[in-house]
Parts: C-alpha cells; structure tokens; sequence
C-alpha cells in the first residue's frame, strides 16, 4: 500500500508534557483524510511537525515513504497551517508571486490557474491589496497559494474557517475534484465534525494528543449504531415506561425529552402505544443511524466541538 | 539564493518601509544643508561632510540600520507568514542568509545614497572644489563604518528573533545610541575602545584632523588589534547564535 504520510509513534511535549504522543497516522496516496479533533487536541501540531515548522521530540514522520527527506520534499506539498498569513502591503498575485518564486516554479500561469482553483474573483482582487482583503478572501487566497504548484499532497488546518455556508460549499467540491482528477492526497483537520463528514474518505480522531481512532469512513457508517429517535413531553416518565414495561433497557436520553432506544425498536408501535396510554405525549419517533458527531462524542466522552 | 533575495525585495514593495529609510537617510543632509544656507556658510567639504556623518553615526545610524534589520527577520512574524515562509523547500539558513545580504545591501545603500545627498546639498551652497581625492576619502570611511555596523547587526537580528517583533529591537538601538552619545559626549576615550558599538563613530572621529586654521584633514586611521578581535568576537558570537536559534527554533 501506498503512503503519502506516515507517522510513527510521533510525540511533541512542551515542559514535559506531551501535546501529540505516540501518534501513528497513515494516510494513503489519493485519499481525503480527515484528522478530526477539539481545539487543542494536537492537530495543528501533528501538522506543524509534519511541515518541519517544528521538531517532534521523538518519533518519525515518513513523506512518500521517506523517513529521511531534505526540504525539497516540500516541493510536493502544499500547505495551510492555521490562519493563513500574507504581506498585507501586497496584492493576491504579488503574493502568490513570492510563492512561485520561492517554491521554484518557472510558469507564471500557475497562479492564474491557483486564482481561479480557488474561486476568488480575479476582477475584484486585481490591485487590491492583501490588508483589504476579507477572512473569507484570505482563507481562499491561502488555498489558491497552498495549491498553486500542484502539489501532491494539501494539507489544510481548519481550511473553511471564515467561509460562508456558500464558500465551505465551493471549497469542498474542489477538493473533491482535486482528489478525483488529479489524485491528490488531502490531509484535512477540523474541529468541525459536519466539515469532514462531508468530505473525508477516512478519519482519524484525535484526543488530548492521542489518537483514538483511524478508519475509513465506509467501516464508521457500518460501525454507526441504528436507534429509534422520540420526542416525547416526559423522558423521564418515558424512561420508566420503557424500563418497567417494555424492558428496555439499552436506551439514552440524549438531549431533554428526546430518548434513543438502541433495543428493540422493530416493534415501534408498542413502544407508542404504551407511551400513549402512560399519559406521555409522543411528538416525534423516527428511526436513525448514529453520524459522525454521535461517534466522535461516544469516542471520546465529550462534546462534539466547541 | 537569487530568488528567495528577490523575494525579500518583492515583500518590501508598497510598505511604509522605504518612506521611513528616505527620510532616515535625507534627514541630516537636508538639515546641514538648510542650516549652512540659513548662516550663509562657505562649504568646505570635509568639514562638511564629517558632520552630516557625525550626525548620522552618533544619533540616528543605530536606530535606522537596526530598524532595516528587525523589519526584515521580523515581518513573517509580525504578518503571520512565518508558517508558510518556513514550510518551503528552502533551508532556513539560506532564507537567514538572504535576509542577511538584503539588509547589507539596504544599509550600504543607504550610506552611499546619504553620502550623494550630501555631496548634493554642498553643491547647493557656495563650496570649494569637489575633488575626487575628498569623495574617495569619504568613500572609504563609510565603508569601513559599514563594515563594522555589520559587525554589530547580527546583536540587533538575534533581540528581533527572540521577541519576534521590533519594538525589542527598537528599544536595543535607542539604548545603544544614548549610551554612545554619554560616552561620547563626556570623551570617555578610554572606555569606548572596548564597546563596538562605538567603533563606528570613533573610527569616523579618529580618521580626520583639524589643523590650527580649523580645516579638517583626512588622515589614515585603523583600529587597535584590540578593538577589532571585540569586533569580530561580536560578530562571530552573535551570528552563531543567530544562526543556530534559527535553525532550531520551533515556528508555532
């Protein structure tokens, strides 16, 4: 199998305490990856580690399965490490100009293409100048620079921060595109579990700087519990009904007066009726399948994000 | 190197950055300029040039070429593009370098261009002859300034890599320059010849003569072995630290 980055046993500690430990990644050549984790969870040291912006102190990083690698490895990758900063006296295209320069592309079109890739309108950006820019503008103008030399591998931190619903939108199918006409490998971390959702082909969860779980997205829906929903006008009241006379028992109450009953829910219409002739209202019942954010707060015992 | 040194030009392009350095730099020639004409002073050029450069070298020298230096390692920092600027295929030591030679060439321009302005301003006014003799004279000693102002740079890089920022750096040249101008000013010949960060100045000092009608005469001055194994244990000191705190510092 092939790797784009592997990661072995990689740990960072500040003053002795670990932020990433032990941490054993593996994202496949051509597939989204989502490293889904809370705010400090170590994401965007995994990804700092992963750029040389800081030493791991222990552990491995292997890059196109390379453990040891000069900075010209750097060449295949693109990157958007938290907020995306530029020469605020600059416009889009002199800084992407920089880019080019410094990463070594001779074809000036790149960053015409890399404009274009990331939807920001040329017209409106031409002769502006960086500082005038919206959070929205620089955070697509950050991808245009993190894809401008086609790289083979994008890693983004929390790419669609400061995007309207519309922009997460756009930048979510191109990534898509990228992945399905270019075969590039996307690295993505969010906080935000309905981003990856959408996205990512496999998932990595991150938890106080340990990795939870790995898969592939296909084996989390497997994996995802089926559960009858209701809203009812008494969960507590429901609660005993369905203890006392219908035994159940594996069931929760997952926010007030909404119970998922993960047993026995084929015989829906008992489970109403006996609610009913308890005196407890039934608002909503409908059958559901646990998503992502469910599973990251079973995972982890938290909330989804913050 | 050509290209990440072009890049290093190309992030200055539209700042405040040039505007400050211009009047950094025409600030004193315009004012010896304008004072001379005010007095209706006959311009003898070396007396003229040594004090736009006294002026210079003593007050606002320290404070301009730290500046020229903690913008250019700052700014990444300040912007928010040390994430990206570390992340390319570039090693930190070429990107340090680079940064290294821009400011070099800044400050050496920045003395050549003060030296013209000058020379310029002089014209304006009644003058003697302008030879090449004087220009040269003049010419060589703002090299050698140069070059110890460069022997000093990497103590001002290393105050702007710690703090990141230039206020740090800011605040080390106003220090530097009130301490040179009180050591100075109270002709603490003794001491100065153990802080480099006088040398400059002294070298300027110690490189012309006054006779007994008052005209100023170049004459060949160097600096005591003493003085210049400070100046480069300085240098050679504060570049390694330089060097290796930016090879290893973590960017986060």
């Amino acid at each position: 199998m092939d790797y784009a980055v592997r990661t072995h046993n990689l740990t960072k500690t500040y003053k002795g305490i670990p932020v990433v430990n032990k941490l054993n990644i593996n994202i496949k050549k051509g597939e989204i990856y989502g490293f889904l984790g809370q705010n400090g969870a170590g994401k965007t040291t995994t990804l700092r580690m992963m750029m040389g912006l800081i030493k791991a102190s222990n552990g491995e990083i292997e890059l196109f399965g390379q453990s040891q690698y000069s900075r010209d490895i750097y060449k295949r990758i693109g990157s958007m490490i938290e907020y995306p900063g530029f020469y605020p006296n600059l416009t889009a295209e002199e800084n992407l100009e920089i880019h080019r320069r410094m990463i070594g592309i001779e074809n000036k079109e790149y960053i015409k293409e890399a404009l274009d890739v990331s939807g920001l309108d040329i017209n409106e950006v031409k002769g502006k100048k960086v500082k005038n820019f919206s959070l929205g503008m620089k955070q697509r103008l950050g991808i245009a620079r993190a894809m401008l030399h086609k790289p083979e591998l994008l890693i983004l931190d929390e790419p669609t921060n400061g995007l309207d619903p519309i922009g997460i939108k756009e930048i979510r199918e191109t990534l898509i595109n990228l992945k399905n006409n270019n075969g590039i490998t996307i690295l993505i971390s969010s906080h935000l579990l309905s981003e990856i959702e959408h996205l990512a082909t496999e998932i990595g969860i991150i938890h106080k700087g340990v990795l939870y779980e790995e898969l592939d997205y296909k084996e989390l829906q497997k994996r995802n519990k089926k559960y009858l929903k209701i809203r009812v006008s008494d969960d507590k009241k429901a609660c005993f009904l369905l203890e006392t006379k219908l035994g159940i028992s594996d069931f929760e109450v997952s926010e007030k007066n909404i119970v998922r009953i993960y047993e026995g829910y084929d015989d829906s219409s008992r489970i109403a009726k006996t609610l009913i002739q308890n005196e407890v209202d039934l608002h909503e019942m409908a059958i559901s399948v646990d998503n992502l954010e469910d599973y990251f707060v079973r995972l982890t015992g938290g909330h989804n994000h913050v | 190197m050509y290209n990440v040194m072009y890049c290093e030009f190309l992030k200055l392009k539209k700042s405040y950055f040039y505007l400050l350095l211009l009047i950094g730099i025409c600030f004193f020639p315009a004012l010896m300029c304008l004072g001379w004409l005010g007095q209706g002073a006959y311009v003898y050029w070396n007396r003229y040039i040594f004090q736009v450069e006294q002026m210079t070298y003593l007050f606002s020298g320290t404070i301009l070429y730290v500046l020229i230096a903690a913008y250019i390692y700052s700014r990444e920092f300040s912007c928010g593009a040390a994430n990206t600027l570390f992340s390319y295929p570039v090693s930190r030591a070429k990107i340090f370098m680079a940064k290294f030679i821009i400011i070099v060439l800044f400050i050496f321009g920045a003395i050549i261009l003060q030296l013209l302005l000058t020379i310029l301003g002089g014209l304006l006014l009644p003058h003697e002859p302008l030879t090449m003799a004087i220009m040269e004279e003049h010419l060589k000693i703002n090299l050698l300034v140069l070059l110890l102002q460069c022997s000093l740079l990497p103590v001002a890089i290393l105050i702007t890599l710690l703090s990141r920022n230039i206020i740090m750096p800011i605040i080390y040249g106003a220090f530097v320059t009130i301490v040179n101008v009180c050591i100075m000013g109270l002709n603490l010949d003794s001491v100065a010849k153990y802080i480099p960060t006088l040398y400059p100045i002294t070298t300027l000092f110690h490189s012309f003569t006054t006779d007994s009608q008052g005209k100023m005469e170049f004459v060949h001055f160097t600096l005591s072995n003493y003085s210049i194994s400070i100046a480069a244990i300085t240098f050679i000191v504060s570049m390694a630290l330089c060097i290796i705190y930016y090879l290893k510092t973590d960017i986060d």
